[in-house]
């Protein structure tokens, strides 16, 4: 993808102004732009099969946004992007992982410990991803909520301030979150 | 896996956040009186309930790494990331306006960190040679109470300002954890003032003292920074008096018409410093539009009459509407903070460099004139 940042720049502004076709659009291209890099990475057939996020959150950002444009308003609306791309591709491959691990069984290969022990956890994301589809459909901002501190890493300050909402809603609005999705990942077992 | 209705959830979801910060007592009482005749919705909200307790204890979610296998940078983490100034690598951001953001950054040089301001967003590119001209006025000056300028620069279109990062707090936070006023923090205040008097000397004005540009280091030291140097403000915000919230408060009243100020409009800034100090609230507290009516035409509220008269004198000729009715600079101020000791000082003489700003002035003047006569 070869969106010029003056593109992006304009497709940010909407969406910090409420548009939310423009927000749609920003999403879809931060996604894919970051799913190319990361493709790209995994293509480079790096043994653990992990690729480095920053590089990845650096390649996209660089390229796609004038940085002497963004302020803060901006930026907000990248991040909420970026963070949602980030568990899209994250979930993505966990699936392909899990994928893996399938075939191998199957053809009753030796599984290498460290291997399953990531599989395992490449299993339990894919569990969090379909909870967390749950709860967005559910209630909208612990869903969000969820895909900026745990997918996106947000401190809880940072999320409050994205959000619009005290630190002390953002706190308790984290463990409520939790709860539902581990009551939800509990019943799925 | 039981997903219920959305009615049921919405019934189980308003149960569950009305008695999740209850004890466990309360809880078993409220949900007693909540779920007569149906022992199900009971049921679910427990369940819920046992799911936050063991949330809490096994920290769920909280161990990003624990999922990812290798560490993963937040996004913000890795946005400031993809940002390097020349030398300085930016780690994380610290705090934003709406022109601008600090960040922490390392020192790739000194192998130290530093704090990098820069400016960014729509209004940046105009911004950035009054800006640059600016803070490398301030950054030319030492004194012990100035920040230290590591480096004014520019780099990929973007300017910025790096400097030492000595802050343990600020005036700002102290002011907060102290909600009261703090008569004990004048020679701090002398101190301040001597810093901007240094800048006064040299004919630059700093243009944005305010509580969160005061640096406190782990010594106490109080330090002015130049980080802050203030925005020029826009046609539009001067129009509709809708001025940014961080210079609200501290900024005189010709800054809130658009003019850049002069070392008179420093005077009022510190003034409005004092008499935050020694009422323990600021003279405008409200940041709102009616604030910016207030500092342009009306006057704050008296000082209690605890405060010596002479200080309070000092305070309202330091807010004064018209420029030409305050204090010269920042050292007429102190020494009328000091009780009139070196009165003379107050009728110092104007600072070489305005003193010539203003001669060049009549010779354009003179020659305009001539010229048009001719």
């Amino acid at each position: 993808m070869n969106t010029p940042p003056a593109e992006i720049t304009r497709v940010l502004q909407h969406a910090s102004d409420g548009d939310q076709a423009a927000a749609d659009q920003l999403w879809s291209l931060v996604y894919s732009e970051l799913r190319r890099i990361a493709s790209r990475e995994l293509m480079s057939e790096r043994a653990d099969h992990t690729f480095g996020t920053t590089s990845l959150v650096h390649e996209a950002y660089l390229k796609m946004v004038d940085r002497t444009r963004l302020d803060w308003k901006n930026r907000k609306h990248f991040y909420a992007s970026a963070c949602r791309a980030m568990r899209q591709i994250l979930v993505d491959h966990a699936r392909r992982r899990n994928a893996v691990k399938r075939q191998t069984q199957k053809n009753k290969a030796p599984l290498d410990e460290a291997i399953t022990m990531s599989v395992s956890r490449s299993q339990e994301l894919v569990e969090l991803d379909e909870a967390l589809a749950l709860l967005l459909e559910h209630d909208e901002r612990l869903g969000q909520l969820v895909e900026l501190r745990f997918f996106g890493g947000l401190t809880v300050d940072e999320t409050a301030d994205l959000l619009g909402i005290s630190k002390r809603t953002a706190e308790r609005d984290w463990k409520k979150a939790r709860a539902y999705l581990y009551e939800f990942m509990q019943n799925d077992q | 896996m039981s997903r219920p209705a959305l009615t049921r959830w919405k019934q189980i979801d308003a149960l569950f956040d009305e008695v999740m910060d209850l004890s466990p007592a309360k809880r078993a009482h409220r949900l007693d009186q909540a779920c007569v005749g149906d022992p199900e919705l009971r049921r679910a909200v427990e369940r819920r309930l046992q799911a936050l307790d063991e949330v809490e204890a096994d920290a769920f979610l909280e161990n990003r790494e624990e999922f990812f296998d290798a560490k993963l940078p937040s996004i913000p983490e890795a946005t400031a990331e993809a940002l390097e100034l020349g030398r300085f690598r930016i780690l994380s951001e610290l705090w934003h306006e709406p022109d601008r953001g600090v960040f922490r950054a390392h020192d790739e040089d000194s192998h130290r960190e530093v704090l990098v301001l820069l400016l960014q967003g729509e209004e940046a590119p105009p911004l950035k040679r009054p800006f640059l001209y600016d803070v490398k006025g301030i950054g030319s000056v030492q004194h012990t109470h100035l920040t230290v300028h590591v480096e004014v620069g520019e780099s990929q279109g973007i300017p910025f300002v790096a400097v030492e990062d000595e802050r343990a707090s600020s005036l700002a936070q102290l002011l907060r954890r102290s909600r009261g006023p703090m008569p004990e923090a004048l020679p701090d205040f002398l101190a301040l003032a001597g810093a901007v008097q240094a800048l006064h000397d040299r004919g630059i004005a700093h243009k944005d003292i305010r509580p969160e540009n005061v640096w406190i280091t782990e010594k106490g030291t109080w330090t002015l920074t130049g980080v802050g140097t203030a925005p020029r403000l826009a046609r539009q915000e001067v129009a509709s008096e809708v001025i940014p919230y961080p210079l609200l408060g501290y900024a005189a009243p010709e800054r809130l018409r658009g003019n850049d100020g002069d070392p008179r409009a420093d005077v009022w800034s510190l003034g409005a410093l004092l008499y935050t100090l020694l009422s323990g609230s600021p003279p405008f507290p409200s940041p709102t539009a009616f604030a910016v009516h207030a500092i342009k035409r009306l006057d704050p509220p008296p000082l209690p009459t605890s405060v010596p008269a002479s200080l309070r004198l000092a305070v309202e000729r330091a807010l004064a509407k018209d420029p030409q009715h305050r204090y010269p600079d920042a050292g007429a101020l102190a020494d009328a903070v000091q009780g009139g000791k070196k009165q003379k000082r107050t009728t110092r003489p104007v600072s070489p460099v305005w003193l010539l700003g203003g001669a060049v002035l009549v010779v354009l003047l003179l020659v305009v004139l001539w010229l048009l006569v001719g």
